[in-house]
């Protein structure tokens, strides 16, 4: 049977005993993960997930079932699941699926395929020797070269069918820096929509190592960070998890949508320090988080979350759309088939603003500077966030001194937005995975370098 | 169910037709079901059927691997063929070891779990819903009450005559309360697991209720030093975070704070003893083989303080030149190392006692987050979010928030001073950590 018929009598299926719209996703991935130690390669994977979800939609109630058996059987077998939880009369709509084109904004030019596994090898084996190379302290280095490559079909009652394919390539280096028992890692991973150019055209495995390997020397003889309220710089990069975690996850319908957030109610309201912009952009041309359509077939786009301090609108899916009559905003994510669908972030960043990298670090007298940071929760209900600096300094009299580790920030998301009181002007941004009720999908996060006035630094000493 | 001897017909034509002779294939198969409450009303309800098939290939001290979810004789036959192709490309210098059999297994308690029908679950999330709302007027939107069902089956298969089966599933009832007031809104989240005929609704509602309660008001400590009692289930979740320590493979290749100097050495309070138990009462996911198919067995990790054994899989034991304990973890087609019941041994002392021995203005730490990110299990250090109360009149006094607790991993087992008489109830699993509640002295709080 061809795929579109297929697709039609499976939605029609799952119809059948009521329900006012049905939407069938399926996903075809394949990984393939390479990990590097002791200078060899250790270990060689491939993986494919493939298989199905369908969900009957009636107001705001869902339905949902997944298989892994894309036969024909398979499909009507999950359709009649769902249509066994139904109790209505049946509505079965006529349904004519068109396949639209889907622009790709992200095209990879050097394909999964296209790279050997022999080409693979040498690159985790080049960024080794350059991370061992950098420093004599450096005892191990550690590393993944993944990539991913994600198709995507989506086809509901409404008569949408769109496919799309997300390619996505990752090197994460890993490296111990070791001077007597004193021993110290550091860590750098980037990560892009797009091929293996990613080595070519932006970042070198020996660039990603000599980060990783000067991060880990950087924290050699590091004293514990002090603990207490201090006035605190954030780089930009992975820094911008602060927004993502403080702020973001508060703004996704997911936990709007049920009332179980702090930023619930407050559109037009001022939420943030009034120098704050904050964007969701799932447009930006190869960023890590980066969508054509999302897996409702909603194409991406740019929102702006928070204007000028002021709270301007919430990332959306079709489902928290309807319980918060708001229309979606290309936000609804998901890990594969396993998972249903909900609101997410893809590339979210504070936009640059109008202060001066030195003048932050000037400013401070007595604070932190956290050059690096590792990644972070929250509980959305009350707002209370806590992430992890990786790479962190004191900073005194307006300049950037010791090295410290073992510190974490804690605060809660409206208190830190008010405190966030400059922001430099350039905004560089990161790769990260982030985990929730949709399951681990790439995310970006960004920020250019702010200074928050207060907050809780988390140390020993 | 997947018909596994046909997959391995298969695999035995493919193999000969490669001229592979030694090979591995690892099955996995889930059935879940869950559903949930929003106001009134059942709001979700999800359904869902998953494998994943693995193969692994062995060469000249060499192990190619690849799996799929998509399982079926001519999934299999691509699977060793891309597993011996993956092979060529592995350079490190460690021996691959393929488990030859002849192991012993012990007896577990059998767990074939029937899945209970989808009125069942939806019945009982609504009735945990009515409870709910019915225990306290300020419960709010956003409050949720769910039920599910798991069942799961792994297989094992390899070319030596090793052919392992394990069955098991669960269920569980939880109460998520969202109450309001004043202003704010607070959570609390309580459970019960296998218990769908027979659940407390009035009991689990009041916990959950009780939890969201205890957090309003709570104010920043101010930061200090202090004597510290961990609930159990937060010194769960840093054994959760720093179990990996204790993996042999990590201290080879020099990712773990302990070596093998130190075994036989002292690296806790005598008061710890962490023994790593596949077979716990008490838990219908016992696991009488590892992920390699070797035969597991209950050791004492830390005995009376004194480091006694890292944990091992096949491979990671052939580095040290020891034989393996049984704790090869298995993610698809990648092993590593486990933990089954990793379990800090309780005391002998009450919560009360506990709090009577701290003294006031101690801290009873409830609630620690992020150990994701805020715990490195290359150094041991930790910083941790938490939230818990003051300690007062030898009870538990005023709710505490937003403060950090930071350490080392190893300096905090040194801090041990006395440990509680219970273990709180868990739900199933084949990897848990559990803990009585523990009495820390003179640790950093960042707060105020």
């Amino acid at each position: 049977m061809e795929k579109k018929t297929l697709y039609e009598n499976v939605l029609l299926r799952a119809l059948k005993n009521g329900g006012d719209f049905a939407e069938l996703y399926v996903n075809h991935t394949k990984y393939n993960g390479m990990h590097l130690i002791d200078s060899g390669i250790d270990t060689v994977s491939d993986s494919l997930v493939v298989g199905a979800g369908l969900r009957v939609l009636l107001g705001t109630k869902c339905v949902s079932a997944s298989t892994a058996d894309l036969s024909e059987e398979g499909l009507l077998r999950c359709a009649d699941a769902i249509a066994d939880m139904m109790s209505q009369k049946p509505s079965l709509p006529s349904i004519h699926l068109k396949l639209s084109s889907v622009t790709d904004l992200h095209a990879p030019k050097l394909t999964p395929e296209a790279v050997s596994k022999g080409q693979r090898a040498e690159l985790l084996l080049r960024a080794d020797r350059a991370a061992r190379e950098s420093s004599a302290f450096v005892a191990q280095v550690t590393g993944n070269l993944s990539d991913v490559d994600h198709r995507i079909t989506v086809a509901n009652s409404d008569g949408l069918w769109k496919e799309d394919r997300q390619v996505r390539t990752r090197l994460a280096i890993s490296a111990v820096a070791e001077n007597g028992a004193d021993r110290r890692d550091g860590f750098y991973g980037p990560g892009l929509r797009m091929g293996f150019e990613l080595f070519s055209d932006v970042v070198s495995p020996e660039t990603v190592a000599e980060e990783a390997a000067r991060s880990a020397c950087s924290k050699l003889g590091a004293e514990p960070c002090p603990a207490g309220k201090m006035t605190v710089a954030i780089d930009g990069g992975f820094g911008g998890v602060i927004f993502h975690e403080a702020c973001g996850h508060s703004l996704e319908a997911t936990s709007v949508s049920r009332g179980t957030s702090q930023m619930c109610g407050k559109l037009g309201q001022q939420v943030a320090n009034c120098k704050l912009t904050a964007i969701d952009d799932g447009t930006i041309p190869h960023a890590w988080g980066s969508i054509n359509i999302d897996d409702e077939g909603t194409p991406a786009q740019r929102n702006v979350l928070i204007e000028n301090g002021i709270l301007k609108g919430y990332m959306i899916d079709k489902l928290g759309g309807r319980r918060m009559g708001m229309a979606p905003t290309g936000s609804s994510r998901r890990q594969n088939f396993e998972f249903e669908p909900t609101s997410r972030m893809t590339n979210t960043f504070i936009a640059p603003g109008k202060d001066h990298r030195e003048d932050i670090i000037t400013s401070i007298e007595y604070g932190l500077y956290c050059r690096k940071m590792g990644g972070g929760s929250v509980n959305p209900i009350n707002g209370a966030f806590n992430f992890a600096v990786d790479e962190g300094y004191m900073v005194r009299n307006g300049k950037i001194c010791e090295a410290v580790t073992g510190a974490s920030l804690i605060g809660t998301g409206s208190e830190v937005l008010m405190n966030i009181d400059m922001i430099a002007d350039e905004v560089v941004r990161a790769p990260g995975m982030c985990g929730s009720s949709s399951g681990s999908i790439p995310t970006e996060v960004g920020q250019p370098m702010i200074r928050v006035s207060d907050i809780t630094v988390g140390g020993r000493k | 169910m997947i018909d596994f001897k046909r997959i391995i017909e298969a695999a035995k034509e493919c193999a000969a037709e490669l001229g592979i002779s030694q090979y591995e294939l690892y099955l996995t198969e889930n059935e879940d079901v869950s559903t949930e409450t929003f106001r009134h009303e059942i709001e979700e309800f999800s359904f869902g059927v998953t494998a994943n098939l693995s193969a692994r290939v062995f060469l000249d001290g060499k192990a190619g691997s690849a799996s799929s979810g998509s399982v079926s004789e001519e999934a299999v036959r691509a699977l060793l063929k891309n597993a011996k192709d993956n092979l060529a490309v592995i350079s490190g210098g460690e021996k691959a070891v393929f488990y030859g059999g002849g192991g012993i297994y012990r007896e577990a308690v059998a767990c074939d779990y029937a899945m209970p029908s989808s009125g069942r679950l939806k019945d009982a999330a609504l009735h945990l819903c009515e409870t709910l709302y019915r225990a306290d007027g300020n419960v709010a939107d956003g409050a949720a009450c769910g039920a599910w069902a798991g069942c799961h089956r792994i297989c094992l298969y390899n070319s030596s005559g090793v052919s392992l089966e394990r069955r098991g599933g669960g269920e569980g009832v939880y109460a998520y309360a969202v109450l309001a007031k004043d202003g704010e809104k607070q959570s609390g989240v309580h459970s019960a697991y296998n218990c769908l005929q027979d659940y407390d609704a009035k009991a689990i509602c009041d916990r959950a209720i009780e939890k969201a309660n205890d957090r309003f008001g709570a104010t920043v400590p101010e930061t200090g030093m202090y004597n510290l009692i961990l609930e159990g289930k937060q010194m769960e979740s840093i054994l959760s975070a720093f179990a990996s320590v204790f993996f042999g493979e990590r201290a080879a290749r020099g990712l773990s704070p302990l070596s093998k100097e130190n075994l036989d050495t002292a690296v806790a309070s005598e008061k710890v003893t962490l023994t790593d138990d596949p077979f716990m009462e008490g838990n219908s996911h016992q696991m009488p083989f590892d992920g390699e198919g070797v035969p597991t067995y209950t050791k004492a990790v830390v005995e009376k303080g004194i480091f006694k054994t890292f944990l091992y899989n096949l491979k990671s034991a052939e580095m040290a030149g020891t034989t393996t304990t049984g704790n090869a973890a298995r993610q698809g087609s990648n092993i590593g190392t486990k933990v089954y019941n990793f379990r800090l041994e309780p005391g002998e002392y009450s919560r009360e006692e506990l709090f009577a021995k701290a003294g006031d203005g101690s801290i009873f730490v409830t609630e620690m987050k992020g150990f994701h990110a805020g715990a490195n299990d290359v150094t041991g250090d930790f910083s941790i979010e938490s939230a818990g109360f003051l300690v007062e009149g030898g009870k538990k006094g005023r709710a505490l928030k937003s403060f950090t607790v930071a350490g080392n991993f190893f300096d905090l087992l040194k801090k041990v001073t006395a440990l509680g008489n219970e273990i709180e109830e868990h739900g199933p699993g084949y990897t848990r950590y559990l803990s009585p509640d523990v009495l820390l002295s003179d640790m950093k709080v960042a707060g105020k």
